[in-house]
């Protein structure tokens, strides 16, 4: 990895989160077919959040972008590569040390429905981890349980209902409390708001940006919505098959991505304006995302760039994975002949 | 253009134990002949249960369609027997659905299943057939047809599934295609080419397509007319660049205001709608949207504002618009 690229992904002043290099591989043993190998799910991942910084991560299905968010949590086995957060390598810790580390660090899923359990109370939800933690007695983690729900927006009389009685974005309230019960400094947050119709998506939107406000809070927000990840965070990294391809400002992707990739999904997005869409020139790429099974050769990008096409398929595209390197300042591409 | 379809009225309720939840509760429009019209809604506001009506697709109980008419071609749906729809059905009217993995048989190739819908309704043989099916898949962009035919649905993708769809939905030439969010289970540069794929093929086959999705940037790029429903009602009803550029429901305009956008000022705040939907099994009295809406007054809480004209080809169900 060049020198530049570590400036491009970790402006290492503030970092709370530094991602270097992480691998996460899934090995194809056993079942029918005896096969060996392993799925790269997350192929040498670097990139760094600072305090009170979200960073976007998107990609299509099967790029690793939930992988990538439960390897930085320990939630899977990690192959390889350091996940430091607040200055210490968490993965060589010990499953008990990691488990602390875990309050500092929490996550908010997707499906409100599925991500909290039916036969607990709210306050229950809330108040297990304050328990398992054991931060106070009954009386504290009761009155820590109601500045929780006032925090999210709910109300008090919500505390003995149970998850069946609140709607989607309430339950995605309860989930939040949740996971800020421990006052954590870094939340990552898995397509939060993808399972919620979109009038009550903004509400669950702003009240993020109200909680990172207060609370100075770190997201690592994961979403294959890209109009949602270019409203809520500072920094963005796009994902395809393993690989990040690009990462740089908000601002800057939007204005001026140099990926191909980044291109053809930004120019993919439906935009709810009816004369723009008339007129607008897509890029409509070919053929279907190759299987993490068995990613094409050289840059795993190159059966679909239309880059790639329009240069005559250079043979440097298909042989050579490319790095991600700095193209400006602040700004990473993983491509062999970006333009802007 | 004449007039394909005209629904006049329509009422879907369903009786549970729980109690009526009148689904879709008066709903009227026309679509004519060749047009795409988008019906969006977030969920629960009727938007399926409005096109599995039309198609009488619904299990009658718990299902009860009533309504005055819905005329397809001259013919009231709602006055058919079961085997006249079925003869229409696949035929002259057709339905593509979110999920292309469960709407397919997993155990038939898809040849098969493309050659079965064209054998019922064209009257051909096993051989033809199945050069229609190839024909089909081809023209839904599916490369080496004729060997795909051969292959199971698990041998396709997402992407690919849903072409499959389309081609069984196309097969017997449709003067109407009902697409109930085809394209929210893929992502976004296979939905880009599927949305391509619609755009091309309704325009070649002259396919009246209604398109129902919550996604307003779809409607946008796909839809001449848009239908916006909410709480199992018709709220505004117009052509697609007014709906955008002038929204006369309340509704409709905080919709507009509380997505995010790629070419707002990034670091806006958004404008969310206040509460939730409401409970179908206890409607509030007057506007279903009463309790949510910015401008209501004491009258929309006691009258149910009715769908009428406020401009020129643009109708709203709401006592104060724009």
């Amino acid at each position: 990895m060049a020198d530049e690229t570590m400036l491009a992904t970790s402006m290492t002043t503030d970092a709370l989160l530094d991602v270097q290099d992480l691998k996460v591989y899934f090995p194809m043993t056993g079942g029918l077919l005896q096969r060996g190998g392993a799925v790269r799910a997350v192929d040498g991942v670097n990139f760094t959040i600072r305090r009170g910084e979200t960073l976007g991560l998107v990609g299509e299905s099967g790029c690793g972008k939930s992988t990538t968010g439960r390897a930085i949590l320990q939630l899977i086995p990690v192959t390889g590569g350091k996940v430091i957060f607040n200055g210490m390598d968490i993965t060589k810790l010990s499953p008990k040390a990691v488990r602390q580390k875990r309050a500092e660090m929490q996550m908010v899923f997707q499906d409100p429905f599925s991500s909290l359990d039916p036969r607990y109370t709210v306050a229950q939800i809330i108040g297990e981890p304050l328990v398992n933690f054991k931060r106070g007695n009954n009386r504290e983690i009761d009155q820590r349980i109601r500045e929780l729900l006032s925090t999210v927006g709910l109300p008090t009389n919500s505390l003995n209902r149970y998850p069946h009685e609140f709607s989607g974005g309430q339950r995605q309230r309860v989930g939040l409390a949740r996971a800020l019960a421990l006052n954590p400094s870094l939340l990552i947050a898995d397509e939060p708001v993808s399972a919620l119709d979109v009038s009550v998506q903004a509400q669950v939107l702003n009240l993020m940006e109200d909680l990172q406000q207060k609370l100075g809070l770190a997201y690592l927000f994961i979403s294959h919505n890209l109009s949602v990840v270019r409203h809520i965070s500072q920094r963005v990294a796009v994902m395809y098959l393993g690989r990040i391809v690009e990462i740089t400002a908000s601002r800057q992707l939007y204005a001026q991505p140099l990926h191909p990739y980044t291109k053809a999904l930004l120019s993919a997005i439906p935009m709810p304006d009816p004369v723009l869409e008339a007129t607008r020139q897509r890029i409509v790429l070919a053929g279907d995302l190759p299987s993490p099974v068995a990613p094409p050769s050289g840059c795993h990008f190159h059966p679909r760039c239309p880059r790639a096409q329009a240069l005559g398929n250079p043979e440097r595209c298909r042989q050579e994975s490319p790095t991600l390197t700095m193209a400006t300042l602040d700004h990473a591409v993983a491509c062999h002949f970006p333009e802007a | 253009m004449t007039d394909l379809l005209t629904v006049r009225d329509l009422h879907t309720t369903f009786h549970t134990r729980a109690g009526d939840v009148p689904a879709v509760n008066g709903v009227s429009f026309t679509m004519r002949e060749g047009e795409t019209l988008g019906i969006v809604g977030e969920s629960g506001s009727g938007k399926s249960v409005t096109a599995l009506s039309i198609m009488r697709l619904l299990p009658t109980p718990p299902a009860e369609i009533t309504g005055q008419e819905v005329l397809f071609a001259g013919q009231d749906l709602l006055e058919m027997s079961q085997d006249q729809l079925r003869a229409l059905r696949g035929n002259k009217m057709a339905m593509i659905f979110q999920d292309p993995m469960t709407s397919l048989n997993p155990v038939f190739k898809v040849g098969f299943q493309i050659a079965e819908s064209v054998r019922m309704h064209m009257n051909l043989g096993p051989r033809d057939s199945w050069n229609r099916a190839v024909e089909m898949l081809d023209k839904v962009g599916i490369p080496n047809a004729a060997r795909r035919a051969n292959d199971y649905p698990h041998e396709f993708s997402g992407g690919m599934r849903q072409r499959v769809m389309i081609a069984i939905a196309l097969s017997c030439n449709p003067s109407l295609l009902i697409a109930d969010e085809p394209t929210t289970a893929l992502d976004v540069t296979i939905q880009a080419q599927i949305l391509e794929l619609m755009r091309a093929l309704s325009k070649e086959f002259q396919t009246a397509v209604m398109l129902i999705t919550h996604d307003l940037g779809v409607i946008a790029g796909m839809a001449q007319q848009v239908l916006v429903m909410y709480a199992g009602r018709l709220v505004e009803a117009t052509d697609t660049r007014t709906l955008f550029a002038k929204p006369a429901h309340p509704y409709t305009q905080a919709l507009l205001h509380s997505i995010p956008r790629m070419d707002d000022a990034q670091n806006e705040r958004l404008q969310p709608i206040t509460g939730q939907p409401p409970d179908l099994l206890k409607m509030p009295v007057g506007c279903s949207f009463a309790p949510r809406c910015p401008k209501a007054q004491a009258r929309c809480q006691r009258e149910t504002p009715p769908l009428v004209e406020v401009g020129a080809g643009q109708r709203a169900a709401c006592f104060f618009p724009y």
